[in-house]
């Protein structure tokens, strides 16, 4: 999932000055004076209610009172998941799959929440690539991936792994995200095997890793729940993990829906 | 004489007992409101939405190593979101790359469909797209929001692009999401490839140009001499707007009255000679159930050099 600028939406400072009437500096659920810390809760309330009353026919209203609902309590989930739902402007980068057959479309799905979800495309056996040819096919020419293109291709990826765990060791890990794109990006396009499970692994276990790093649980947690798809049972070395990531994993573990 | 006499003995007598109460040392007070909404407003009214499908099949995304991938899956994707949408939501779909050449053209609109399965029928020709020519996604995005501000349905609109974010026909994306931004539609990129999202887009997100909803305005207040005695008058000592401005006025005991609604009157308190009484009354009375609250704290005033305060 790639929701645009999720991981910013919480009390941006620039976000969060007080609007005209209201206290200044614009007061946080945690204020030490009481007084001002009670107006925070009863107007985060007032606005969640609504955000709540907006949302459906005002949408970008109700994002913007989820948003200064954060303000006001930064640790409220369910404004953020509100803010989230709203936003104005999403991106979405929904993984390419080669599979031999596509699955069929879950029934009842959100088709808004389905924009996220990997994009299937069919490999038929026996249709030929013309790579390079600048030629397609009105039914879509299927992507044969050859070993050796293949064999290259996972070089590739496993290049791309190692230096995302390298630069999340030596916490750079806005270049270690770079790194996962790119390495998702080389499995995304190699078809399914068994040999990419333990690769998927190590990509989302050292995304999760950066993305926690920079404060994005959410989107840690999401990363985690796709370890816990590949691999039930995996537990991360209590002793070498930090307590913020065991925390994710229990969460992601406890996601309806996640894998046990 | 005599009469007269004790008639002004009677009026002095009254007059008395009417006059203000003798001067004290001068007291401080600033009142203060925290506010919140004026009013809980009621929702607008329900508006179908729309949703528009821009979809990029332009030659381009079928260059590179992983084109055809991309291609398939600009078409996969798209097919499978207007296959899932409900027949009952009005949708048009619109092309980039359908019209042949090698300059970059105009979007294109593929025939909208009525009926029951009409959303399954386009995704079916959605499928079957093949690229022939190349167009930019900003000058498309730009044509679909004045066709829409033409029907006057933006505010209702949810634009769905389908894209590798290719760049070859040039056009500024930032200001033309802006723009459909602005004009309160939604949209959702869903990129197909690792191309970077313009820098642009995350402030587009930041950007405070809605209606914020109004707090309540700070109220009027008066401060009245504190009597207990039934009958009495109110003697007022101060008036203003609760806006934490101090305000200077004889010690002694008071009530408060704020112009809320319903109003209120906070007391009696003492207003002590050099302090300043800091009232903050905390107001929500388009909660259910509405709130109020007060406190009020006394700090000492600074003395000035030579004990003047």
């Amino acid at each position: 999932m790639a929701l645009l600028a999720s991981a910013s939406l919480p009390a941006r400072a620039a976000d969060c000055v007080a609007w005209p009437g209201e206290p200044k500096p614009l007061p946080q659920v945690e204020d030490r004076d009481p007084l001002r810390a009670r107006w925070a809760v009863l107007r985060a309330r007032e606005l969640v209610l609504r955000a709540r009353d907006l949302e459906t026919h005002a949408p970008q209203a109700a994002h913007l009172a989820w948003r200064r609902a954060l303000c006001l309590d930064p640790a409220d989930i369910r404004a953020l998941a509100g803010a989230m739902r709203t936003l104005p402007l999403r991106l979405h980068r929904p993984a390419i799959r080669i599979e031999s057959e596509v699955p069929p479309a879950a029934p009842d799905t959100d088709v808004w929440a389905a924009l996220d979800t990997p994009v299937s495309i069919a490999l038929r056996p026996g249709a030929a690539a013309t790579r390079g040819q600048g030629e397609v096919s009105r039914s879509g020419i299927p992507p044969i991936i050859e070993a050796p293109v293949r064999a290259e291709s996972l070089r590739r990826v496993d290049r791309s792994i190692a230096a995302a765990e390298t630069q999340a060791e030596a916490a750079r890990f806005d270049e270690a995200l770079e790194s996962v794109a790119r390495a998702r990006a080389g499995l995304a396009a190699l078809p399914a095997g068994r040999d990419l499970a333990a690769r998927w692994l190590r990509v989302e276990i050292v995304a999760a890793t950066a993305e926690a790093a920079r404060g994005r649980s959410d989107e840690a947690r999401a990363c985690l729940a796709r370890v816990l798809a590949i691999e039930p049972d995996f537990a991360f070395d209590a002793q070498s993990t930090s307590p913020k990531m065991m925390r994710l994993l229990d969460a992601a573990r406890a996601q309806p829906g996640a894998a046990r | 004489m005599r009469g007269f006499a004790r008639g002004l003995l009677v009026a002095l007598l009254a007059s008395a007992c009417q006059a203000p109460p003798p001067l004290a040392p001068p007291a401080e007070i600033s009142i203060e409101i925290l506010p919140g909404l004026a009013a809980r407003e009621a929702p607008p009214e329900p508006e179908p939405e729309r949703v528009e499908v821009l979809l990029d099949v332009t030659t381009s995304l079928r260059d590179g190593p992983a084109g055809v991938e991309k291609l398939l899956a600009a078409r996969t994707a798209a097919a499978r979101f207007v296959r899932g949408l409900p027949d009952t939501t009005a949708l048009n779909v619109r092309t980039l790359g359908l019209i042949p050449g090698r300059s970059c053209e105009t979007a294109s609109l593929l025939a909208p469909r009525r009926g029951a399965h009409a959303h399954a029928a386009l995704a079916a020709q959605i499928e079957s797209l093949a690229p022939v020519g190349e167009g930019s996604l900003a000058v498309a995005l730009a044509e679909l929001r004045g066709v829409l501000a033409s029907a006057g349905s933006l505010e209702h609109s949810r634009v769905v692009v389908f894209s590798d974010l290719g760049s070859e026909c040039g056009g500024d994306l930032c200001t033309a999401a802006e723009l459909l931004l602005d004009a309160g539609a939604r949209l959702d990129f869903v990129v197909l490839g690792d191309a970077k999202a313009p820098a642009c887009f995350g402030a587009l997100v930041s950007s405070e140009r809605w209606r914020q909803a109004p707090v309540l305005d700070a109220p009027d207040y008066r401060i009245v001499a504190y009597d207990p005695s039934p009958g009495r008058v109110p003697f007022v000592l101060a008036e203003g707007r609760a806006n934490a401005t101090r305000q200077r006025l004889p010690a002694g005991p008071v009530m408060v009255e704020l112009g809320l609604d319903p109003p209120a009157r906070i007391g009696p308190l003492v207003l002590s000679p050099g302090t300043l009484t800091r009232m903050r009354v905390v107001e929500f009375p388009a909660l259910q159930p509405p709130v109020r609250e007060w406190t009020w704290t006394t700090l000492p005033l600074p003395v000035k050099e030579g004990g003047a305060q």
